[in-house]
Protein backbone atom coordinates (compact mmCIF):
# COMPACT_ATOMS: atom_id res chain seq x y z
CA UNK A 1 0.00 0.00 0.00
CA UNK A 2 2.52 2.26 0.87
CA UNK A 3 4.78 1.72 -2.30
CA UNK A 4 2.01 2.00 -4.16
CA UNK A 5 1.03 5.40 -2.67
CA UNK A 6 4.61 6.89 -2.87
CA UNK A 7 4.89 5.95 -6.43
CA UNK A 8 1.65 7.73 -7.09
CA UNK A 9 2.69 10.76 -5.97
CA UNK A 10 5.01 10.80 -8.78
CA UNK A 11 2.83 9.39 -10.82
CA UNK A 12 0.73 12.76 -11.83
CA UNK A 13 -1.25 11.11 -14.92
CA UNK A 14 -3.22 8.87 -12.95
CA UNK A 15 -4.25 11.76 -10.38
CA UNK A 16 -7.82 12.41 -12.34
CA UNK A 17 -9.13 8.40 -12.05
CA UNK A 18 -11.81 7.84 -10.09
CA UNK A 19 -10.75 5.97 -6.92
CA UNK A 20 -12.71 3.39 -5.55
CA UNK A 21 -14.80 4.69 -2.32
CA UNK A 22 -12.47 2.90 0.23
CA UNK A 23 -8.71 3.90 -1.62
CA UNK A 24 -10.24 7.33 -0.48
CA UNK A 25 -9.07 9.18 2.59
CA UNK A 26 -11.60 11.75 2.68
CA UNK A 27 -15.28 11.05 0.52
CA UNK A 28 -18.15 14.06 0.24
CA UNK A 29 -20.84 12.19 -0.86
CA UNK A 30 -23.79 14.42 -2.27
CA UNK A 31 -23.00 16.56 0.56
CA UNK A 32 -25.45 19.56 1.41
CA UNK A 33 -24.97 21.94 4.51
CA UNK A 34 -27.32 24.69 5.36
CA UNK A 35 -27.36 26.87 8.17
CA UNK A 36 -30.47 27.53 9.96
CA UNK A 37 -30.94 30.88 11.70
CA UNK A 38 -32.18 30.43 14.94
CA UNK A 39 -34.50 32.95 15.55
CA UNK A 40 -35.92 33.17 12.29
CA UNK A 41 -35.64 29.63 11.38
CA UNK A 42 -34.25 30.70 7.50
CA UNK A 43 -32.09 28.38 6.13
CA UNK A 44 -29.05 29.40 4.02
CA UNK A 45 -27.93 26.61 2.08
CA UNK A 46 -24.26 26.71 1.56
CA UNK A 47 -23.09 23.57 0.43
CA UNK A 48 -25.10 21.63 -2.57
CA UNK A 49 -24.77 18.72 -2.98
CA UNK A 50 -20.91 18.59 -2.81
CA UNK A 51 -19.02 15.11 -4.20
CA UNK A 52 -15.47 14.80 -4.25
CA UNK A 53 -12.74 12.30 -2.85
CA UNK A 54 -8.95 13.00 -1.56
CA UNK A 55 -6.44 10.50 -0.98
CA UNK A 56 -4.74 9.41 1.48
CA UNK A 57 -1.41 11.60 1.86
CA UNK A 58 -2.28 14.15 -0.81
CA UNK A 59 -2.11 17.82 -0.73
CA UNK A 60 -5.85 18.55 -1.60
CA UNK A 61 -6.29 22.77 -1.97
CA UNK A 62 -9.68 24.20 -2.22
CA UNK A 63 -10.09 27.83 -4.02
CA UNK A 64 -13.41 29.62 -4.22
CA UNK A 65 -14.94 33.06 -3.92
CA UNK A 66 -15.45 34.26 -0.60
CA UNK A 67 -18.29 33.58 1.37
CA UNK A 68 -19.20 29.93 -0.90
CA UNK A 69 -18.62 27.73 1.79
CA UNK A 70 -14.72 26.70 2.07
CA UNK A 71 -14.62 27.22 5.98
CA UNK A 72 -17.87 25.43 5.79
CA UNK A 73 -16.63 22.43 4.63
CA UNK A 74 -13.73 22.20 6.47
CA UNK A 75 -15.59 22.56 9.77
CA UNK A 76 -18.01 19.04 8.16
CA UNK A 77 -15.36 17.57 7.65
CA UNK A 78 -13.71 18.38 11.23
CA UNK A 79 -17.16 17.39 12.61
CA UNK A 80 -17.99 20.50 13.97
CA UNK A 81 -20.97 20.54 11.96
CA UNK A 82 -23.37 17.88 10.74
CA UNK A 83 -24.20 17.65 6.81
CA UNK A 84 -28.05 18.57 6.08
CA UNK A 85 -28.02 15.32 3.35
CA UNK A 86 -25.47 13.71 2.41
CA UNK A 87 -22.52 12.04 3.70
CA UNK A 88 -18.47 12.48 4.80
CA UNK A 89 -16.40 9.57 5.05
CA UNK A 90 -12.81 10.04 6.43
CA UNK A 91 -10.83 6.79 6.41
CA UNK A 92 -13.97 4.65 5.42
CA UNK A 93 -15.62 6.15 8.36
CA UNK A 94 -18.64 8.33 8.40
CA UNK A 95 -17.70 11.73 10.28
CA UNK A 96 -19.97 11.42 13.38
CA UNK A 97 -17.60 14.20 15.12
CA UNK A 98 -14.98 16.00 16.21
CA UNK A 99 -11.64 14.26 16.94
CA UNK A 100 -7.69 14.41 17.24
CA UNK A 101 -7.04 12.59 13.85
CA UNK A 102 -8.68 15.99 12.23
CA UNK A 103 -6.90 18.89 12.89
CA UNK A 104 -8.38 22.33 11.92
CA UNK A 105 -6.59 25.25 11.80
CA UNK A 106 -8.79 28.05 12.13
CA UNK A 107 -9.02 30.92 9.61
CA UNK A 108 -9.54 32.90 12.58
CA UNK A 109 -6.48 31.00 14.74
CA UNK A 110 -8.71 30.43 17.96
CA UNK A 111 -5.97 30.45 20.42
CA UNK A 112 -6.84 30.36 23.93
CA UNK A 113 -5.75 34.22 24.65
CA UNK A 114 -4.63 33.25 28.25
CA UNK A 115 -2.17 30.42 27.53
CA UNK A 116 1.29 31.33 26.31
CA UNK A 117 2.28 30.33 23.11
CA UNK A 118 4.21 27.34 24.60
CA UNK A 119 0.73 26.37 26.29
CA UNK A 120 -1.13 26.82 22.93
CA UNK A 121 0.95 24.51 21.13
CA UNK A 122 0.89 21.95 23.66
CA UNK A 123 -2.69 22.07 24.24
CA UNK A 124 -3.85 18.98 22.33
CA UNK A 125 -0.73 16.88 23.89
CA UNK A 126 -2.05 17.96 27.30
CA UNK A 127 -5.84 16.92 26.74
CA UNK A 128 -4.07 13.61 25.85
CA UNK A 129 -2.32 13.40 29.48
CA UNK A 130 0.92 13.37 27.87
CA UNK A 131 3.84 14.83 30.99
CA UNK A 132 4.83 18.43 30.89
CA UNK A 133 8.59 17.90 29.73
CA UNK A 134 7.38 15.89 26.84
CA UNK A 135 4.75 18.26 25.46
CA UNK A 136 7.21 21.28 26.33
CA UNK A 137 9.73 19.31 23.86
CA UNK A 138 7.35 18.55 21.45
CA UNK A 139 5.93 22.51 21.41
CA UNK A 140 9.39 24.00 21.12
CA UNK A 141 10.09 21.50 18.29
CA UNK A 142 7.06 22.76 16.54
CA UNK A 143 7.67 26.71 17.71
CA UNK A 144 11.00 26.63 15.94
CA UNK A 145 9.53 25.33 12.71
CA UNK A 146 7.44 28.12 12.26
CA UNK A 147 9.93 30.52 13.17
CA UNK A 148 8.52 31.25 16.49
CA UNK A 149 12.06 30.55 19.06
CA UNK A 150 11.85 33.34 21.91
CA UNK A 151 7.88 33.84 21.95
CA UNK A 152 7.03 30.90 23.79
CA UNK A 153 6.18 32.49 26.73
CA UNK A 154 4.04 35.54 24.93
CA UNK A 155 0.62 35.69 25.04
CA UNK A 156 -1.69 35.47 22.08
CA UNK A 157 -2.43 39.42 22.44
CA UNK A 158 1.40 40.11 22.65
CA UNK A 159 1.41 38.67 18.69
CA UNK A 160 1.24 40.14 15.49
CA UNK A 161 -1.80 38.95 13.13
CA UNK A 162 0.70 36.37 11.29
CA UNK A 163 2.38 35.45 14.40
CA UNK A 164 -0.93 34.13 15.48
CA UNK A 165 -1.60 32.21 12.80
CA UNK A 166 1.85 30.95 12.63
CA UNK A 167 1.13 29.83 16.36
CA UNK A 168 -2.47 27.90 15.32
CA UNK A 169 -0.58 25.99 12.59
CA UNK A 170 2.12 24.68 14.74
CA UNK A 171 -0.80 23.40 17.37
CA UNK A 172 -2.52 21.21 14.96
CA UNK A 173 0.65 20.24 13.53
CA UNK A 174 1.82 19.13 17.25
CA UNK A 175 -0.86 17.51 17.36
CA UNK A 176 0.07 14.90 14.61
CA UNK A 177 -3.60 14.62 13.12
CA UNK A 178 -4.24 11.98 10.36
CA UNK A 179 -5.96 14.81 8.50
CA UNK A 180 -4.78 18.35 8.36
CA UNK A 181 -7.71 20.40 7.34
CA UNK A 182 -6.12 24.31 6.82
CA UNK A 183 -8.52 27.77 6.32
CA UNK A 184 -5.95 29.87 4.83
CA UNK A 185 -3.35 29.27 7.11
CA UNK A 186 -0.85 31.96 5.78
CA UNK A 187 -3.33 34.52 4.77
CA UNK A 188 -1.86 36.97 7.31
CA UNK A 189 1.73 35.99 6.86
CA UNK A 190 3.90 37.84 4.56
CA UNK A 191 5.14 36.78 1.58
CA UNK A 192 8.85 35.49 2.62
CA UNK A 193 7.67 33.82 5.66
CA UNK A 194 4.32 32.05 4.11
CA UNK A 195 7.76 30.83 1.32
CA UNK A 196 9.34 29.28 4.12
CA UNK A 197 6.07 27.98 5.80
CA UNK A 198 4.98 26.39 2.39
CA UNK A 199 8.37 24.75 2.04
CA UNK A 200 7.99 23.76 5.67
CA UNK A 201 4.59 22.31 5.41
CA UNK A 202 4.96 20.31 2.00
CA UNK A 203 8.49 18.81 3.72
CA UNK A 204 6.77 17.54 6.54
CA UNK A 205 3.94 16.38 4.33
CA UNK A 206 5.98 14.55 2.14
CA UNK A 207 7.82 12.95 4.91
CA UNK A 208 4.16 11.63 6.67
CA UNK A 209 0.94 10.09 5.60
CA UNK A 210 -1.06 13.62 6.03
CA UNK A 211 -3.12 14.58 4.65
CA UNK A 212 -3.43 18.22 4.19
CA UNK A 213 -6.84 19.38 2.74
CA UNK A 214 -5.39 23.77 2.61
CA UNK A 215 -8.00 26.49 1.71
CA UNK A 216 -6.59 29.21 -0.14
CA UNK A 217 -7.17 32.31 -1.98
CA UNK A 218 -4.11 32.50 -3.56
CA UNK A 219 -3.97 30.76 -6.80
CA UNK A 220 0.04 30.48 -6.61
CA UNK A 221 -0.25 29.32 -2.98
CA UNK A 222 -2.50 26.56 -4.62
CA UNK A 223 -0.25 25.71 -7.68
CA UNK A 224 2.64 25.44 -5.77
CA UNK A 225 1.23 22.98 -2.77
CA UNK A 226 -1.24 20.86 -4.14
CA UNK A 227 -1.51 17.80 -5.66
CA UNK A 228 -4.83 18.95 -7.48
CA UNK A 229 -6.88 22.15 -6.70
CA UNK A 230 -10.88 22.07 -6.78
CA UNK A 231 -12.18 24.95 -7.77
CA UNK A 232 -16.07 25.76 -5.69
CA UNK A 233 -18.78 27.69 -7.38
CA UNK A 234 -20.29 30.28 -5.10
CA UNK A 235 -22.59 30.23 -3.14
CA UNK A 236 -23.89 27.27 -2.75
CA UNK A 237 -20.93 25.88 -3.05
CA UNK A 238 -20.67 22.59 -5.83
CA UNK A 239 -17.50 21.13 -7.54
CA UNK A 240 -16.55 24.04 -10.34
CA UNK A 241 -13.57 21.80 -11.21
CA UNK A 242 -10.94 19.49 -10.22
CA UNK A 243 -7.40 20.63 -11.46
CA UNK A 244 -4.37 18.43 -11.08
CA UNK A 245 -0.93 20.24 -10.51
CA UNK A 246 1.01 18.17 -12.99
CA UNK A 247 4.63 19.75 -11.78
CA UNK A 248 6.51 17.85 -10.30
CA UNK A 249 7.53 17.92 -6.47
CA UNK A 250 11.38 18.76 -7.24
CA UNK A 251 10.70 21.65 -9.92
CA UNK A 252 8.41 23.36 -7.63
CA UNK A 253 10.56 25.93 -5.52
CA UNK A 254 9.63 29.76 -5.74
CA UNK A 255 12.85 30.61 -8.35
CA UNK A 256 11.90 27.72 -10.53
CA UNK A 257 8.68 28.12 -10.68
CA UNK A 258 8.38 31.81 -11.75
CA UNK A 259 10.26 30.92 -15.05
CA UNK A 260 7.96 27.66 -16.29
CA UNK A 261 5.75 27.82 -18.47
CA UNK A 262 3.28 24.82 -17.07
CA UNK A 263 2.59 27.55 -14.14
CA UNK A 264 2.02 30.11 -16.18
CA UNK A 265 -0.33 27.89 -17.92
CA UNK A 266 -2.26 26.89 -14.96
CA UNK A 267 -1.88 30.20 -13.60
CA UNK A 268 -3.58 31.44 -16.21
CA UNK A 269 -6.24 28.74 -16.35
CA UNK A 270 -7.18 28.67 -12.80
CA UNK A 271 -6.88 32.70 -12.25
CA UNK A 272 -10.04 32.88 -15.55
CA UNK A 273 -12.16 30.10 -13.63
CA UNK A 274 -11.79 32.13 -10.78
CA UNK A 275 -12.77 35.72 -12.13
CA UNK A 276 -15.49 34.16 -13.74
CA UNK A 277 -16.47 32.73 -10.51
CA UNK A 278 -16.08 35.65 -8.50
CA UNK A 279 -16.60 39.14 -8.34
CA UNK A 280 -16.44 39.19 -12.37
CA UNK A 281 -18.02 42.63 -13.18
CA UNK A 282 -15.62 44.40 -10.40
CA UNK A 283 -12.41 42.18 -12.09
CA UNK A 284 -13.76 43.06 -15.59
CA UNK A 285 -14.06 47.00 -14.54
CA UNK A 286 -10.32 46.72 -13.30
CA UNK A 287 -9.05 45.09 -16.40
CA UNK A 288 -11.05 47.51 -18.89
CA UNK B 1 12.04 77.43 34.97
CA UNK B 2 10.58 79.08 38.35
CA UNK B 3 10.45 77.02 41.41
CA UNK B 4 6.96 76.28 41.67
CA UNK B 5 7.37 74.62 38.78
CA UNK B 6 10.26 72.85 39.20
CA UNK B 7 8.68 71.68 42.66
CA UNK B 8 5.12 70.70 40.75
CA UNK B 9 7.56 68.89 38.57
CA UNK B 10 9.67 66.85 41.20
CA UNK B 11 5.91 66.05 43.03
CA UNK B 12 5.17 64.63 39.33
CA UNK B 13 8.62 62.43 38.97
CA UNK B 14 7.82 61.28 42.03
CA UNK B 15 4.26 60.18 41.70
CA UNK B 16 5.26 58.47 38.22
CA UNK B 17 8.23 56.44 39.73
CA UNK B 18 5.69 54.77 42.74
CA UNK B 19 1.86 54.15 40.92
CA UNK B 20 0.70 53.34 44.55
CA UNK B 21 1.39 56.23 45.89
CA UNK B 22 -0.13 58.50 42.69
CA UNK B 23 -3.29 55.89 43.30
CA UNK B 24 -3.17 56.75 47.20
CA UNK B 25 -3.87 60.79 46.29
CA UNK B 26 -6.06 60.14 43.52
CA UNK B 27 -8.03 58.08 45.68
CA UNK B 28 -7.73 60.46 48.96
CA UNK B 29 -7.96 63.70 47.20
CA UNK B 30 -12.00 63.79 47.61
CA UNK B 31 -12.26 62.85 51.26
CA UNK B 32 -9.90 66.38 51.80
CA UNK B 33 -12.87 68.87 51.14
CA UNK B 34 -15.13 66.34 52.64
CA UNK B 35 -13.49 66.31 56.14
CA UNK B 36 -13.15 70.09 55.56
CA UNK B 37 -16.88 70.77 54.99
CA UNK B 38 -17.36 68.92 57.59
CA UNK B 39 -15.33 70.36 60.41
CA UNK B 40 -16.64 73.85 58.61
CA UNK B 41 -20.71 72.31 59.81
CA UNK B 42 -19.03 71.20 63.26
CA UNK B 43 -17.92 74.77 63.72
CA UNK B 44 -20.34 76.83 63.12
CA UNK B 45 -22.20 74.40 65.77
CA UNK B 46 -25.81 73.75 63.37
CA UNK B 47 -26.28 70.57 65.64
CA UNK B 48 -25.19 69.86 68.75
CA UNK B 49 -21.78 68.19 69.39
CA UNK B 50 -22.92 64.86 70.28
CA UNK B 51 -24.91 64.77 66.90
CA UNK B 52 -22.01 65.62 65.26
CA UNK B 53 -18.41 65.14 66.63
CA UNK B 54 -15.54 67.01 65.23
CA UNK B 55 -13.45 64.96 62.71
CA UNK B 56 -10.65 65.11 65.33
CA UNK B 57 -12.50 63.15 67.55
CA UNK B 58 -12.73 60.01 65.34
CA UNK B 59 -9.05 58.94 66.04
CA UNK B 60 -9.14 59.35 69.28
CA UNK B 61 -12.47 57.09 69.76
CA UNK B 62 -10.74 54.87 67.33
CA UNK B 63 -7.95 54.35 70.14
CA UNK B 64 -9.99 54.18 73.01
CA UNK B 65 -11.96 51.60 71.34
CA UNK B 66 -8.87 49.72 70.28
CA UNK B 67 -7.47 49.64 73.87
CA UNK B 68 -10.56 49.39 75.73
CA UNK B 69 -13.09 47.88 73.58
CA UNK B 70 -10.96 45.01 71.58
CA UNK B 71 -11.94 46.72 68.12
CA UNK B 72 -8.83 44.75 66.35
CA UNK B 73 -10.84 41.32 68.02
CA UNK B 74 -14.77 42.83 66.67
CA UNK B 75 -13.05 43.43 63.37
CA UNK B 76 -11.79 40.37 62.34
CA UNK B 77 -15.04 38.56 63.44
CA UNK B 78 -16.32 40.91 61.07
CA UNK B 79 -14.05 39.87 58.23
CA UNK B 80 -14.17 36.31 59.37
CA UNK B 81 -18.27 36.24 58.65
CA UNK B 82 -17.71 38.31 55.34
CA UNK B 83 -14.89 36.12 53.94
CA UNK B 84 -16.38 32.93 54.48
CA UNK B 85 -19.93 34.12 53.26
CA UNK B 86 -18.26 35.66 50.30
CA UNK B 87 -16.22 32.31 49.46
CA UNK B 88 -19.61 30.32 49.75
CA UNK B 89 -21.55 32.36 47.27
CA UNK B 90 -18.31 32.51 44.90
CA UNK B 91 -18.20 28.77 45.19
CA UNK B 92 -21.54 28.57 44.76
CA UNK B 93 -22.27 31.15 42.14
CA UNK B 94 -19.44 29.87 39.96
CA UNK B 95 -21.09 26.19 39.90
CA UNK B 96 -24.86 26.99 39.56
CA UNK B 97 -23.20 29.91 36.65
CA UNK B 98 -21.46 27.23 35.08
CA UNK B 99 -24.40 24.70 35.30
CA UNK B 100 -27.21 27.12 33.11
CA UNK B 101 -24.20 28.90 31.14
CA UNK B 102 -23.59 25.25 29.54
CA UNK B 103 -26.91 24.27 29.11
CA UNK B 104 -29.51 25.67 27.47
CA UNK B 105 -32.00 23.18 29.34
CA UNK B 106 -30.77 24.24 32.88
CA UNK B 107 -30.86 27.85 31.36
CA UNK B 108 -34.45 27.85 30.78
CA UNK B 109 -35.76 25.95 33.44
CA UNK B 110 -33.73 28.11 36.65
CA UNK B 111 -33.08 31.51 34.95
CA UNK B 112 -36.61 32.24 36.30
CA UNK B 113 -36.79 31.14 39.75
CA UNK B 114 -32.90 32.70 40.31
CA UNK B 115 -34.19 36.01 39.01
CA UNK B 116 -37.04 35.40 41.83
CA UNK B 117 -34.71 34.67 44.59
CA UNK B 118 -32.93 37.32 43.68
CA UNK B 119 -35.93 39.85 43.78
CA UNK B 120 -36.43 39.04 47.32
CA UNK B 121 -33.21 39.04 48.36
CA UNK B 122 -31.17 38.48 51.60
CA UNK B 123 -32.48 40.74 53.88
CA UNK B 124 -36.11 38.87 52.96
CA UNK B 125 -34.29 35.52 53.79
CA UNK B 126 -33.04 36.81 56.79
CA UNK B 127 -35.85 36.22 59.74
CA UNK B 128 -36.15 32.77 57.85
CA UNK B 129 -32.69 32.00 58.23
CA UNK B 130 -32.68 33.11 61.73
CA UNK B 131 -35.67 30.49 62.80
CA UNK B 132 -33.91 27.52 60.23
CA UNK B 133 -29.86 28.14 61.67
CA UNK B 134 -30.43 30.59 65.03
CA UNK B 135 -28.57 34.07 66.02
CA UNK B 136 -25.43 32.91 65.20
CA UNK B 137 -21.88 32.86 62.69
CA UNK B 138 -23.48 30.41 60.23
CA UNK B 139 -26.63 32.76 59.75
CA UNK B 140 -24.71 35.89 59.12
CA UNK B 141 -22.68 33.80 56.25
CA UNK B 142 -24.91 32.27 55.16
CA UNK B 143 -27.09 35.58 54.84
CA UNK B 144 -23.64 37.16 53.23
CA UNK B 145 -23.18 33.94 50.57
CA UNK B 146 -27.00 34.68 49.42
CA UNK B 147 -25.97 38.59 48.99
CA UNK B 148 -22.66 37.13 46.60
CA UNK B 149 -24.18 34.44 44.82
CA UNK B 150 -26.14 36.61 42.65
CA UNK B 151 -23.48 38.74 41.01
CA UNK B 152 -20.87 36.00 40.65
CA UNK B 153 -24.10 33.74 38.95
CA UNK B 154 -24.47 36.17 36.56
CA UNK B 155 -20.92 37.04 35.83
CA UNK B 156 -19.89 33.21 35.34
CA UNK B 157 -23.17 32.77 32.90
CA UNK B 158 -22.93 35.49 31.01
CA UNK B 159 -19.23 35.30 30.61
CA UNK B 160 -19.69 31.45 29.69
CA UNK B 161 -22.20 32.46 26.65
CA UNK B 162 -19.72 35.25 25.48
CA UNK B 163 -16.88 33.11 24.89
CA UNK B 164 -16.36 32.91 21.11
CA UNK B 165 -17.09 29.34 19.95
CA UNK B 166 -14.62 28.94 17.57
CA UNK B 167 -12.01 28.47 21.07
CA UNK B 168 -14.50 25.40 22.11
CA UNK B 169 -14.20 24.27 18.46
CA UNK B 170 -10.80 24.62 18.65
CA UNK B 171 -10.33 22.34 21.36
CA UNK B 172 -12.61 19.82 20.23
CA UNK B 173 -10.87 19.38 16.98
CA UNK B 174 -7.65 18.93 19.53
CA UNK B 175 -9.48 16.04 20.68
CA UNK B 176 -10.66 17.27 24.16
CA UNK B 177 -14.35 16.27 25.62
CA UNK B 178 -16.70 18.68 27.33
CA UNK B 179 -15.03 18.72 30.26
CA UNK B 180 -11.64 19.92 28.23
CA UNK B 181 -14.20 22.52 27.08
CA UNK B 182 -14.92 23.27 30.43
CA UNK B 183 -11.93 23.63 31.74
CA UNK B 184 -9.72 25.31 28.59
CA UNK B 185 -12.04 26.92 27.56
CA UNK B 186 -14.98 27.92 29.17
CA UNK B 187 -14.37 28.67 33.31
CA UNK B 188 -10.88 30.57 31.90
CA UNK B 189 -12.70 32.83 29.27
CA UNK B 190 -15.56 33.42 32.06
CA UNK B 191 -12.79 34.37 34.96
CA UNK B 192 -13.03 37.77 34.24
CA UNK B 193 -16.71 38.53 34.21
CA UNK B 194 -16.55 35.95 37.66
CA UNK B 195 -13.73 38.04 39.14
CA UNK B 196 -16.18 41.10 38.32
CA UNK B 197 -19.06 39.76 39.36
CA UNK B 198 -17.47 38.80 42.62
CA UNK B 199 -15.93 42.34 43.38
CA UNK B 200 -19.33 43.42 42.94
CA UNK B 201 -21.04 40.96 45.17
CA UNK B 202 -18.44 41.80 47.97
CA UNK B 203 -19.31 45.29 48.06
CA UNK B 204 -22.62 44.23 48.68
CA UNK B 205 -22.10 41.68 50.92
CA UNK B 206 -19.91 44.45 53.45
CA UNK B 207 -23.45 46.02 53.54
CA UNK B 208 -24.93 42.72 53.98
CA UNK B 209 -22.30 41.39 56.87
CA UNK B 210 -22.57 44.65 58.96
CA UNK B 211 -27.07 44.74 58.95
CA UNK B 212 -26.98 41.49 59.94
CA UNK B 213 -24.38 41.74 63.00
CA UNK B 214 -26.62 44.73 63.71
CA UNK B 215 -29.73 42.33 63.88
CA UNK B 216 -28.90 39.09 65.29
CA UNK B 217 -24.59 39.35 66.71
CA UNK B 218 -22.98 39.88 70.14
CA UNK B 219 -19.70 40.69 68.33
CA UNK B 220 -18.33 42.45 65.21
CA UNK B 221 -18.15 45.47 63.60
CA UNK B 222 -22.01 45.90 62.52
CA UNK B 223 -22.79 44.93 66.76
CA UNK B 224 -20.18 48.11 67.71
CA UNK B 225 -21.67 50.14 65.75
CA UNK B 226 -25.38 49.51 66.85
CA UNK B 227 -24.35 49.28 70.75
CA UNK B 228 -23.09 52.60 70.10
CA UNK B 229 -26.39 54.30 69.48
CA UNK B 230 -27.94 53.64 72.68
CA UNK B 231 -25.40 54.99 74.08
CA UNK B 232 -25.26 57.99 72.23
CA UNK B 233 -21.61 57.63 70.58
CA UNK B 234 -21.84 59.07 67.38
CA UNK B 235 -18.10 58.85 67.31
CA UNK B 236 -18.26 55.06 67.82
CA UNK B 237 -20.26 55.21 64.89
CA UNK B 238 -18.00 57.11 62.94
CA UNK B 239 -15.33 54.53 63.43
CA UNK B 240 -17.02 51.91 62.39
CA UNK B 241 -18.21 53.47 59.07
CA UNK B 242 -14.24 54.68 58.32
CA UNK B 243 -13.11 51.52 59.09
CA UNK B 244 -16.05 49.24 57.04
CA UNK B 245 -15.20 51.86 54.50
CA UNK B 246 -11.52 51.63 54.63
CA UNK B 247 -11.02 48.04 54.88
CA UNK B 248 -13.24 47.40 51.85
CA UNK B 249 -11.42 49.84 49.61
CA UNK B 250 -8.19 48.48 50.89
CA UNK B 251 -9.20 45.07 49.81
CA UNK B 252 -10.82 46.51 46.38
CA UNK B 253 -8.21 48.54 45.42
CA UNK B 254 -5.32 46.28 46.76
CA UNK B 255 -7.12 42.69 45.84
CA UNK B 256 -9.68 42.95 43.73
CA UNK B 257 -9.07 45.54 41.36
CA UNK B 258 -5.39 44.38 40.23
CA UNK B 259 -6.76 40.89 39.43
CA UNK B 260 -9.58 41.90 37.77
CA UNK B 261 -7.36 44.57 35.78
CA UNK B 262 -4.93 41.48 35.33
CA UNK B 263 -6.72 38.44 34.01
CA UNK B 264 -8.45 41.18 31.65
CA UNK B 265 -5.21 42.79 30.51
CA UNK B 266 -3.86 38.70 29.94
CA UNK B 267 -6.95 37.65 28.73
CA UNK B 268 -6.00 40.56 25.45
CA UNK B 269 -9.00 43.10 26.35
CA UNK B 270 -7.65 46.94 26.56
CA UNK B 271 -7.77 47.78 30.05
CA UNK B 272 -9.33 51.51 30.78
CA UNK B 273 -7.29 53.75 33.38
CA UNK B 274 -9.48 53.94 36.14
N1 LIG C 1 -22.69 30.43 11.62
C1 LIG C 1 -23.29 30.80 10.48
N2 LIG C 1 -24.61 31.04 10.45
C2 LIG C 1 -25.21 31.40 9.31
N3 LIG C 1 -24.59 31.55 8.14
C3 LIG C 1 -23.27 31.31 8.10
C4 LIG C 1 -22.54 30.93 9.26
N4 LIG C 1 -21.25 30.77 8.93
C5 LIG C 1 -21.18 31.04 7.62
N5 LIG C 1 -22.38 31.36 7.12
C6 LIG C 1 -22.68 31.69 5.71
O1 LIG C 1 -22.35 30.57 4.92
C7 LIG C 1 -21.71 30.98 3.74
C8 LIG C 1 -20.38 30.27 3.63
O2 LIG C 1 -19.54 30.72 4.67
P1 LIG C 1 -18.04 30.23 4.82
O3 LIG C 1 -17.49 30.85 6.03
O4 LIG C 1 -18.00 28.76 4.70
O5 LIG C 1 -17.40 30.90 3.51
P2 LIG C 1 -15.88 30.87 3.02
O6 LIG C 1 -15.86 30.29 1.68
O7 LIG C 1 -15.01 30.26 4.04
O8 LIG C 1 -15.58 32.43 2.91
P3 LIG C 1 -14.18 33.20 3.09
O9 LIG C 1 -13.38 32.91 1.87
O10 LIG C 1 -14.58 34.64 3.14
O11 LIG C 1 -13.55 32.71 4.34
C9 LIG C 1 -21.59 32.48 3.80
O12 LIG C 1 -22.59 33.03 2.98
C10 LIG C 1 -21.84 32.85 5.23
O13 LIG C 1 -22.53 34.04 5.31
MG1 LIG D 1 -13.62 30.98 5.29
Amino acid sequence: MADSRAIHRHDHTAREAVLPEDAAKILFDGVTFEYIDAQTGERLRAIDGLTAQIRENEFFCILGPSGCGKSTLLYLVAGLLKPTQGKILVGGRVVKGPGADRGLVFQEYALLPWRTVRENVALGLKIRGVSREERDAVARRFIHLVGLDGFERKYPHELSGGMRQRVAVARTLANSPDVMLMDEPFAAVDAQTRAVLQEELTRIWAQSRLTVVFVTHNVDEAIFLGDRVLIMTPRPARVHSVIPIDIPREERSWAHLDRDPRFAALRGRIGDVMRNLGDGSASNHDRG
Amino acid sequence: MTAASAVYYRLAMGLAERPWLAALFRNLGPFVPLIAAWQIVVLLRIWPRSFLPAPAAVPQAFAFLVTESDLPGQVLRTIYRVTAGGLAGLGLGVLLGAMVGTSRGLHEALRGLIDYLQAVGEIGWLPLFIIWSGFNDRTIILTVAYTVFFPVFFGTMAGILAVPRTLANSVLTLGGGRRHVLWEVLLPGALPAIITGFRVGMGFGWRTVILAEMLIAQLGLGVMMFEARSFFRVDWILVGMVVAGVLWLVTDRFVLLPLESKTIQRWGVQVVER
